[in-house]
């Protein structure tokens, strides 16, 4: 007899959100994955004007749409978490606060980025597949796994094109996959906690917040960036000039590792604890 | 058996509870009574842990409800006053969760639901309050658990409906380990020879009368009364007289004439009813406690 986590009691967690995931999330995820159509039909009529198919930009926009997703899934899937009428049966549920909490970061985290990028990346697909007039060239999988990531190499130009390749090289040489799961988890915590704090106007709230945060973070990165600028010596030598930027490179990955780690537990952490503690 | 000692509540500031102490033995079907805003709710809240108390004790079985225990949450039911607004049919509501209740028993649902004249394959958003509320109580009753606490189940139903309500509640109480169906399911020893403890709160008194026996009746500070209906018939008597008693308790105006609540003195049979008695504990807190402890 295990009160904290029993498999077989996680399972019937898993089940029951499961069950309600598509009557609660299903149409989110349809307008979500409607949006690439509905961009590619824009593409299709403004073809001879702009060149807007290309891959860099279709991947930004799925990768864009499937952080959206992170942001709704807990008000769409938990919303009832801490109200004081629907919560009532949640909360009763003969299952641990654990077992509850494991099944939340599984749909927030895992199940609705996968479903969000499979589904839209199948569209895009698609659309990159019509014979005749196509303003897409391409897929956006090929793209994944050649590790060619065009949108990323426009991210870190710097001008100089062998600089360029050097920064480009040093920063894929990072593990990416462990980068952006963090980032995930991080980003994700924050919505579920935010859900189980807020009862009413859960995502507009969260989003207020975080763009005021997100203002002060700004000012803060110009002021860094100033910095570095001072900072920059011309006179340096081209291999200095390369350490420098790597160590800017180095940096921001550390920054972003560290604030997603202290994010995605202190918010998990929280998460969690509402369950357990949250009264009605 | 359901143990509450010195226990003190508030919301805030707002004192609920100040060091109550009560017990709902097992197998009984309790009636709990007060005045509004007197706690009713919020105790049924404690008792299954979805409400924290600020001091004192509260035990069911050997579990404190506020550690939320798997164990103790599939023994215990709750059903607030206030239907829960879920978009989905009875039948797919109490197989999402009956698979968390050890002793759930699907046929006994749908028999239920038959009783009690709801479609099971209707969505909650198209029926009206009362089905609702007989789908939910039918989805509570089928899960078996050994305490169900009902919060002011009879509101919204129509006359035929509360006569159902009784029937199915008084069935429940009587022949819940009948069902081979839930036995075959069983997995707890313990649970077969239970005869499940129901706590009903309601100030529909009338709606009840006949079903339930304790009756407990609550005051902000204490219990003002804990009492089989035996007990109160043998102390106190309830005359349903043409006149006027003047060492009455409480009296009250009825077609054809007066009840009057009177100390039991001469150990007289009667029939308590139970609007009469509350009245009488309400205005006579000091003494009904005398009377009760003697």
């Amino acid at each position: 007899m295990n009160k904290t986590f029993n498999i077989n009691r996680f399972g019937n967690v898993v089940r029951r959100d499961g069950m309600s995931y598509f009557s609660n999330y299903g149409w989110t995820l349809v307008v979500l994955w409607a949006i690439p159509v509905i961009l590619w039909f824009l593409t299709y009529i403004s073809m001879e004007t702009f060149d807007t198919g290309v891959i860099s930009n279709r991947a930004t926009t799925i990768s864009t749409l499937m952080w959206l997703s992170l942001m709704i899934v807990p008000s769409r899937l938990y919303k009832n978490y801490n109200d004081s009428r629907n919560g009532v049966v949640l909360a009763m549920t003969p299952a641990s606060s654990l077992e509850k909490f494991l099944s939340m970061i599984l749909y927030c985290v895992v199940v609705t980025p996968i479903i969000y990028s499979i589904g839209a990346l199948f569209i895009d697909t698609v659309l990159a597949l019509k014979p005749g007039t196509n303003p897409y060239d391409g897929f956006i999988f090929s793209d994944i796994f050649s590790k060619n990531y065009e949108s990323y190499r426009e991210m870190l130009s710097l001008g100089d094109e062998e600089l360029n390749s050097t920064i480009y090289d040093y920063a894929l040489s990072k593990n990416h996959f462990v980068y952006k799961m963090l980032q995930i988890l991080g980003f994700s915590s924050v919505f579920m906690f935010t859900n189980m704090l807020f009862k009413k106007r859960k995502l507009s709230k969260t989003i207020g917040i975080l763009t005021i945060l997100g203002i002060i973070f700004s000012i803060c990165v110009v002021r860094y960036v100033m910095n570095l600028e001072y900072n920059f010596n011309a006179n340096w030598t081209d291999e200095e000039i390369t350490n420098y930027v790597k160590g800017v490179v180095n940096y921001a990955y550390n920054f972003i590792f560290y604030s997603s780690l202290i994010s995605a537990s202190a918010f998990l952490y929280l998460t969690y604890y509402k369950i357990k503690k949250q009264t009605y | 058996m359901i143990t509450l000692k010195n226990l003190d509540f508030s919301y805030k500031r707002t004192a609920v509870f100040k060091n109550i102490s009560l017990e709902f033995k097992e197998g009984n079907v309790y009636g709990l009574l007060g005045e509004n805003g007197v706690g009713k709710t919020t105790l049924l809240k404690l008792i299954c842990g979805l409400q924290f108390p600020n001091a004192g004790i509260c035990k069911v079985d050997e579990f404190i409800p506020q550690e939320r225990n798997p164990y103790f949450l599939q023994n215990i039911f709750y059903l607030p006053e206030e239907v829960i607004t879920e978009n989905t049919t009875p039948e797919n509501f109490i197989n999402k969760l009956g698979v968390f209740y050890p002793c759930y028993d699907y046929s006994y649902f749908l028999n239920l639901m038959k009783e009690l004249e709801v479609d099971h394959t209707k969505k909650f958003d198209a029926m009206s309050y009362g089905q609702k509320k007989k789908s939910l109580l039918a989805c509570a009753l089928s899960l078996r658990t050994d305490y169900l606490l009902l919060d002011e189940p009879t509101n919204g139903l129509d006359i035929p409906s509360k006569a159902l309500f009784r029937k199915v509640i008084l069935q429940h109480s009587i022949d819940v380990n009948n069902s081979t169906d839930a036995i075959n399911r069983i997995n707890r020893t313990d649970a077969i020879n239970r005869v499940p403890t129901i706590i009903i709160s309601t100030h529909q008194v009338k709606d009840v009368e006949n079903l339930i026996d304790p009756i407990v009746i609550l005051d902000h500070d204490e219990v003002l009364l804990n009492a089989t209906f035996e007990e109160i018939s043998s102390k106190l008597y309830f005359d349903y007289g043409s006149e006027k008693s003047d060492d009455a308790l409480y009296t009250e105006m009825i077609p054809g004439g007066y009840i009057n609540v009177l100390p039991n003195k001469f150990e007289m049979e009667s029939k308590v009813n139970v609007e009469a008695l509350f009245n009488a504990v309400r205005n006579n807190k000091k003494k009904i406690k005398e009377i009760f402890e003697n």
